[in-house]
């Protein structure tokens, strides 16, 4: 299944010349899709009954839905991309888990390259990621001999990835610069976010909430809970300084969030019914939110 | 019923022994003591040898005389005479008496290296045999129809030098041609055959042809194909490295699991080491190996030396080695390779598992412990089980630390995910640990191969056979000298070249027999290594050509989308080499090592010129094996001094 949906986000995103207009509404729906597939296989590797997963996936597949319908097409693209960063914020909080059951190398070397990928999300998300990464694999510094060395095997592959990308993006600059297939890092139009307006654009609050709150009376709390917590806080902080390149928007923020609280709610399923009504509530909720 | 004296044994009576009755003679103390008693009558042994000896016998299993040998504590030739004395047989000295060689039957030459005899003389019809083990129950059964036979006792080597005297130029023959008479198809013989010379010639030419039509479109494909292929061919190490960071990854063997062994059921072990002119680094090696927990009497240890070789001849006999050491001189014949003096050796190996060290190597001395565990967990399809290499002077210079991050990647973090993978594993050079039997079946190693472990790597896969990484290290000298370096690596890239050649012969036979997992891993793998050694530089000059001469000149000479293809592979592949060099001296926990791993890029610029040279070297002299010179790091010494102290 994965696979399926997989091949049709590569079929849609090669076939974009061809379906012109039509791309960013065609290329949404396949989104949707993949996203909604990956996290029922998530929940399932996870133990949640079936039932409960198509419920869930579909809730996930129904706030986006929601947005699409309720917004402007010219803000689909703003939307796509917040799927972008929501997915790397997802993967990072899936290893920072990972993390705390595994032991060697694998998470460390799965964080690092997951941050490379990162290049490509938006600067205060990236920074706010590698942060927390330090952050949450400084118990490691003894073992891989000492603070430089755990530094350098966490970092060196998103900093050799900017320089790609710098170097890249240096090459296209004049002959290159008619390939559409080079990496597009800067094409929207900034929103600045307003500290006093935020929690009113966030409509993913009480889905969090729900969630933070089902893992911490089911005692499941870890680290990835406190690297998510951080990242709720970090995250509009940064995305507010004046000096970061890329603002964030609050469509990021709030699809960042609501794919955390989807993370967190899959690493560890709740294996009774109130706490899943209570999620399942809380996500509705959101999607009536999501209507703007 | 009394048990019959050894003497009746050996007067041609064997006839009337039951098999219970042998068993019986050896579990009977009384010989055991005589010999033993013998021994220390002979002022050979003290002893308080004698009771260490009586317990290390019940421990290991093995017959007194082999355990008094295997402990170096009399020469052989004074225990065979004692052992002649003890049987009231007579002794006799092969060197000075050798063995009528009409007398030998070409079809029995294996039979008589396993079961260490030979037909001696016949005289008024009475066929004598020389032979190191007159009790031995093979012998026994062998004769047991005879009347007309009579024994006489010589030493192991005796019967090793002689043989090799009748049968050396047999041997010697079969360890070059037999796996290319055999199994031609998997022989390194013909470098190129006719198929592929017309392939090799072909392409070309239609490159050329293309390229005078259609300039551009023609670079474009070339290089979209080149750097396709390299792209995939970092991801899928990287992928490797990924997968190899998992702790549980390869055959783990625990000390506990080695702890369990009883050394009573452990198998002979027989350890090869070729050389040729190593006389300096030859005490490393010898320490090491008798530093081995492995029952000395159960090492059939042969030092493979070239006929000519006489400073490490007389260097190895210098060292007073016990008796569980031999030196096997391989007779002079082309290729003057380490395939073939292993071929010739791997004729007069006994043991159930046989391995390959070089000169200088240190293994860790639960080595073959723990290869026997990983055997027997792996079960009957395991026919070699690859234990990882490294280096004892990593922090010598540049050259030293990039030859041991690189290992750490190989051997550390490929092969036990190759391995997890079930595809072909290319071996490495030492410390691959074959079943005799199966590695005899496959035709051994392939003597006009230079990277002959690779090649067999190959084989035993495409027969089904698997081949397993063991977690237990081999510690051996890196090469800090960078003309040295480049003699190795060019050896081991022509290998490579030889390797792929052969195996890409029928590539619908190699698919069907190693699957398409195999395949593609092969393809990646193994030619992966040789095309990025070659494409290297037409990778590294655009980018170069970009930094001084400006865009402008690029477009030039690089149209928009080859330069940028190239650009992308450059910048992948080396950030994937830098960061998984990283994580593989990670996992090795060579700390030290971490921030070398980002002058990776420039190695790789060495190992493009080994790689041309290797290319070259396989066109104008493809079975010359460049020899690589060990004993010149300045770490050398201290391991001698080391040596020389633990000895």
């Amino acid at each position: 299944m994965v696979n399926a949906t997989l091949m049709l986000f590569v079929v849609a995103f090669s076939g974009r010349h061809a379906l012109g207009p039509y791309f960013d509404p065609v290329m949404s729906g396949v989104l949707i899709l993949v996203s909604s597939s990956l996290w029922y296989l998530h929940l399932q590797s996870a133990g949640m009954p079936v039932s409960w997963n198509v419920v869930f996936s579909a809730l996930l597949a129904g706030q986006s839905v929601v947005w699409i319908c309720s917004h402007p097409v010219a803000e689909i693209g703003d939307w796509q991309r917040a799927v972008g960063c929501a997915a790397f914020a997802y993967a990072m909080l899936w290893v920072f888990e990972v993390h705390e059951s595994e032991t060697g190398l694998r998470s460390l070397a799965t964080a690092a390259l997951l941050l490379s990928i990162g290049v490509l999300a938006k600067p205060p998300l990236l920074i706010c990621c590698a942060l927390l990464t330090v952050a949450v694999f400084f118990d490691e510094r003894q073992q891989r001999g000492g603070l430089l060395n755990s530094a350098l095997l966490l970092l060196t592959p998103v900093f050799l990835c900017t320089i790609g990308v710098i170097a890249l993006r240096a090459l296209a600059v004049e002959g290159l610069a008619r390939l559409d297939w080079t990496i597009d890092t800067n094409s929207f139009d900034p929103a600045p976010l307003h500290l006093y307006s935020l929690p009113w654009q966030m409509p993913a609050l009480p889905f969090c909430a729900a969630v933070l709150g089902i893992r911490l009376f089911s005692r499941k709390t870890g680290s990835a809970d406190l690297a998510f917590l951080l990242l709720l806080v970090v995250l509009p902080t940064l995305g507010m300084a004046p000096w970061m390149p890329r603002p964030m928007l609050p469509l990021d923020i709030t699809m960042t969030m609501k794919w955390g609280a989807a993370c967190l709610l899959a690493l560890d399923p709740p294996m009774s019914t109130f706490p899943r009504l209570v999620a399942l509530a809380s996500g509705s909720y959101t999607m009536y939110l999501c209507r703007g | 019923m009394s048990a019959p004296s050894p003497a009746r044994i050996v007067r041609g009576e064997i006839t009337s022994l039951v098999e219970d009755e042998r068993a019986a003679l050896y579990q009977q103390p009384q010989p055991r003591l005589q010999i033993g008693r013998l021994l220390v009558d002979a002022g050979l042994i003290s002893d308080t040898q004698l009771a260490e000896a009586l317990r290390k016998q019940i421990e290991w299993g093995s017959k007194l005389g082999d355990t008094i040998l295997g402990m170096g504590w009399v020469k052989p030739l004074d225990f065979y005479r004692v052992l002649a004395r003890q049987l009231s047989l007579d002794f006799v000295n092969l060197l000075h008496n050798p063995a009528d060689e009409s007398l030998f039957e070409k079809g029995e030459y294996a039979n008589y290296a396993q079961e260490l005899y030979l037909p001696w003389r016949r005289v008024d019809g009475i066929l004598w045999i020389a032979t190191a083990d007159p009790l031995a129950t093979a012998l026994a059964s062998r004769w047991a129809s005879r009347t007309d036979i009579r024994f006489v006792v010589t030493s192991k080597f005796d019967i090793i030098w002689d043989l090799q005297r009748v049968a050396g130029a047999q041997f010697s023959e079969e360890a070059v041609l037999s796996l290319a008479e055999l199994d031609p198809e998997h022989s390194a013989r013909t470098v190129v055959t006719p198929n592929q010379k017309w392939w090799l010639a072909g392409l070309p030419l239609l490159l050329l042809i293309s390229t005078c039509m259609f300039p551009l479109p023609t670079l474009i494909v070339l290089n979209t194909l080149i750097n396709g292929l390299l792209f995939c061919s970092f991801v899928f190490r990287t992928c490797l490295c990924w997968m190899s960071c998992d702790d549980n990854i390869g055959i783990a063997i625990q000390p506990e699991e080695v702890a369990a062994l009883h050394d009573a059921d452990l198998p002979l072990y027989t350890v090869l080491v070729p050389m040729y002119k190593e006389p300096t680094v030859l005490p490393i090696l010898v320490a090491a190996l008798r530093r081995m927990d492995y029952p000395k009497s159960k090492l059939d240890i042969k030092l493979v030396l070239e006929e000519d070789d006489h400073e490490t001849i007389d260097a190895a006999k210098l060292l007073g080695l016990p008796a569980n050491f031999e030196i096997v001189r391989v007779p002079q014949s082309l290729p003057r390779t380490k395939p073939k003096a292993c071929n010739y050796a791997l004729r007069l190996a006994r043991g159930k598992y046989l391995t390959i060290y070089d000169a200088e190597d240190k293994p860790e001395p639960d080595q073959l412990k723990k290869v026997v565990v990983a055997f027997r967990k792996l079960g009957d399809d395991a026919a070699c089980v690859q234990a990882h290499l490294n280096y004892f002077n990593a922090e010598e210079n540049w050259l030293t630390r990039m030859f041991t991050l690189e290992y750490s990647l190989w051997f550390d973090m490929f092969l036990p995910a190759l391995d997890e993978l079930r595809v072909p594993i290319p071996l490495g050079g030492t410390s691959n640990h074959f079943d005799l039997a199966k590695l005899r079946q496959v035709g051994a190693w392939d003597p006009f191969n230079v990277t002959e472990d690779a090649d067999l790597g190959l084989r035993f896969a495409a027969m089904g056979y698997h081949v397993g990484v063991v977690n237990s290290v081999t510690y051996e000298e890196a090469n800090s000298h960078l003309g040295n370096w480049i003699r190795q690596r060019s050896r081991w890239i022509k290998g490579y070249i030889q390797t792929w050649l052969v195996n890409m012969r029928h590539p619908v036979d190699l698919f069907r027999s190693v699957g398409w997992k195999g395949f593609c891993s092969f393809q990646l793998f193994v030619g992966g290594c040789i095309l990025s050694g070659l494409v290297y530089p037409f990778l590294v000059f655009p980018f170069i050509v970009w930094l001084l001469a400006g865009k402008n000149m690029m477009q030039a000479l690089f149209p928009g989308p080859v330069l940028m293809i190239s650009m992308a592979n450059l910048i992948v592949g080396n950030s994937c080499l830098i960061y998984i060099s990283m994580l593989a001296v990670a996992k090795r926990r060579h700390a030290a090592l971490l921030p070398y791993a980002l002058t990776v890029p420039g190695y790789w610029a060495l190992q493009s010129v080994a790689a041309y040279k290797g290319l070259w070297q396989l066109i104008t002299n493809p079975f010359y094996w460049e020899k690589t010179a060990h004993g010149i790091s300045k770490y050398t010494e201290a391991e001698l001094i080391h040596s020389a102290a633990s000895d």
